[in-house]
């Protein structure tokens, strides 16, 4: 009896000590990198003391992984999408401000779709740049797909080049990227600009040539998304191919673009679309036809559909700048008919090549005319 | 009173002399050289004074108290021909990989669970890794899975940070909140 009322007075005494230990911080840390994410989450709240030895050191001790089997994911930010504009002039800064506002250590990346459509050798460099910065600074906690898309042949060497990066930091796990990360340069889009089509930032569907009622009539995501909160469609028509590919692949892209369009307007019939982001990188001699399309999509008699935000990309030879800048104004027209309270910020020209001229308009809708639309909705 | 020294510092017969070992509150331990060396604070000293080390005068350890480092002592009776410990992390989470402890060292802190922060400071101080190591994970094993409150209570820490300042870190560290 009495040895078990000492053991009692023990475990108050244990218990009920009020001495305020210091714990040296490198001890601290040790103890911490043995705890999970989650119990760090809790250990930031003890004191002060140790809720500043977490913070300063986040880089060294564990980070949350307990949701690995029930992912908490933020709109949005489940994918994390690089594009790099050929007309971004502070490409760095653009994307570093990307990171830092949309980042959160609870992303995951479920996809990383790093598109190299550019002209210049110097934006691809930027591009693998920006990869990058991904990586060391963002410090993705998991990446469950990583794709390089190139539709420029002759950027290809870089791309390889910079594939060994990713793939050594695969191996070596040295920036904890999952280990399941697979690195793939898409072949298809060797000469090919093809289509591309994002649903909801995780459903993506590429089309391929002549195959494209096929797959958009029985992709099996398509219609659980009635509700689009982003569409992007990107068609790219290419010019710097070999001659003999320049026809079919034209020809095909158009019919591919026009079908998905009508396919999408008359029998997916979305109820709302948030976004329609169009990035179109054409010849002059397709213009009419985005036109259609681009009318046909945004006139569909159905109130709910808007489309906040357009972004056109118009290249054009130096001698069709006329016809181009007539389709900019078509375009400024075409857009506000849907609701007359879009505003256009800023639309900007930029040459970019030396052998030969390439217009860029930026056409952009200002976020308030967006929180109108919101409301008439 | 007759000196001896530590003449061939590694020999093994060295290892089974005596050393007097004394702590901050004036004890003295008598431990022989082999076991005190898995420190390797100790070790240290000893190489460092090498013939003029005077066995019978003692080391001093001016971080330790008495009855902590008889605590060491006995880790370091049960450890002193132990391999060296492999620390590990998974390259995800970073989170340290677990030791499995045998029923020893299951006991051995189950004895001294309430001082445990001591032995990790004396373990720090005095360069033991095994004991270290094995008295973080121990402590890290009681803080998992506690609430704040729980984890103050345990180790008797004092609620120093106003409501202002937990909202701040709830806003600062989106990821404690999952």
């Amino acid at each position: 009896m009495s040895n078990c009322t000492d053991i009692f007075r023990w475990i108050e005494h244990v218990f009920s000590t009020k001495h305020q230990l210091y714990i040296p911080t490198d001890i601290l840390l040790t103890v911490f990198q043995y705890l999970d994410g989650a119990s760090l989450g809790q250990a930031l709240f003890v004191c002060n003391h140790w809720s500043q030895t977490i913070q300063e050191n986040r880089s060294y001790i564990p980070r949350p992984y307990n949701f690995f089997t029930n992912p908490i994911l933020i709109k949005g930010e489940d994918v994390y999408h690089i594009v790099v504009y050929q007309n971004r002039k502070n490409k760095t800064i653009y994307f570093e401000d990307a990171v830092k506002d949309f980042w959160n250590p609870r992303t995951i990346l479920y996809k990383l779709v790093i598109y190299a459509n550019p002209y210049a050798y110097r934006t691809v460099k930027n591009l693998m740049e920006h990869a990058k910065f991904l990586f060391k600074e963002a410090k993705p906690i998991k990446v469950k797909k990583l794709k390089i898309i190139s539709n420029r042949w002759n950027r290809f060497n870089i791309l390889h080049k910079n594939r060994g990066f990713f793939q050594e930091m695969a191996e070596t796990e040295k920036l904890s990227v999952h280990d399941r990360v697979s690195i793939t340069i898409n072949d298809d889009y060797k000469y090919l600009g093809g289509l591309g089509i994002k649903f909801n930032k995780h459903l993506s569907i590429n089309v391929r040539n002549g195959t494209t009622p096929y797959l958009i009539g029985r992709h099996p995501g398509i219609y659980r998304h009635h509700f689009i909160k982003e569409l992007s469609i990107r068609s790219i028509f290419v010019r710097y191919i070999p001659y003999h590919l320049v026809t079919d692949t034209a020809f095909v892209d158009e019919r591919s673009t026009r079908q998905f369009v009508n396919f999408l307007c008359d029998d997916l019939a979305p109820v709302h679309v948030k976004r329609t982001y169009w990035l179109c990188i054409l010849d002059a001699k397709y213009t009419n036809l985005m036109e259609t399309l681009i009318n046909k999509f945004n006139h569909v008699d159905d109130p709910r559909r808007f489309c906040q935000q357009a972004t056109l990309y118009v290249p054009a030879m130096k001698s069709l700048i006329q016809e181009s800048q007539c389709y900019l104004e078509a375009v400024l027209q075409l857009v506000p008919s849907r609701s007359r309270s879009f505003l256009i910020r800023s639309y900007e020209y930029e040459v970019k090549r030396p052998d030969g001229w390439i217009l860029n308009l930026r056409l952009q809708v200002s976020p308030i005319s967006c929180i109108k639309l919101k409301i008439c909705n | 009173m007759a000196t001896e020294s530590a003449n061939g510092v590694s020999s093994p017969e060295l290892n089974e002399r005596d050393v007097v070992i004394t702590t901050n509150d004036n004890r003295n331990f008598t431990v022989k050289i082999g076991v005190a060396r898995v420190s390797k604070t100790i070790n240290n000293m000893i190489q460092d004074l090498g013939e003029s080390l005077d066995l019978s005068s003692g080391i001093p350890l001016p971080n330790v108290d008495g009855p902590i480092f008889e605590k060491v002592l006995e880790w370091c009776e049960e450890h002193k021909n132990a391999p060296e410990i492999k620390v590990e992390q998974d390259p995800h989470t970073r989170e340290r990989k677990w030791f499995t402890m045998t029923e020893w060292e299951e006991e051995y802190f189950r004895k001294f669970l309430s001082h445990l922060w001591d032995l990790a400071m004396a373990a720090n101080y005095l360069e033991i890794p095994s004991l270290y190591y094995y008295t973080c994970q121990k402590l890290a094993e009681r803080i998992k899975g506690r609430t704040p409150e729980q984890i103050r209570e345990m180790f008797g820490i004092e609620d120093d940070l106003t409501e202002e300042e937990k909202a701040e870190i709830r806003r600062t560290n989106v990821w404690c909140t999952y």
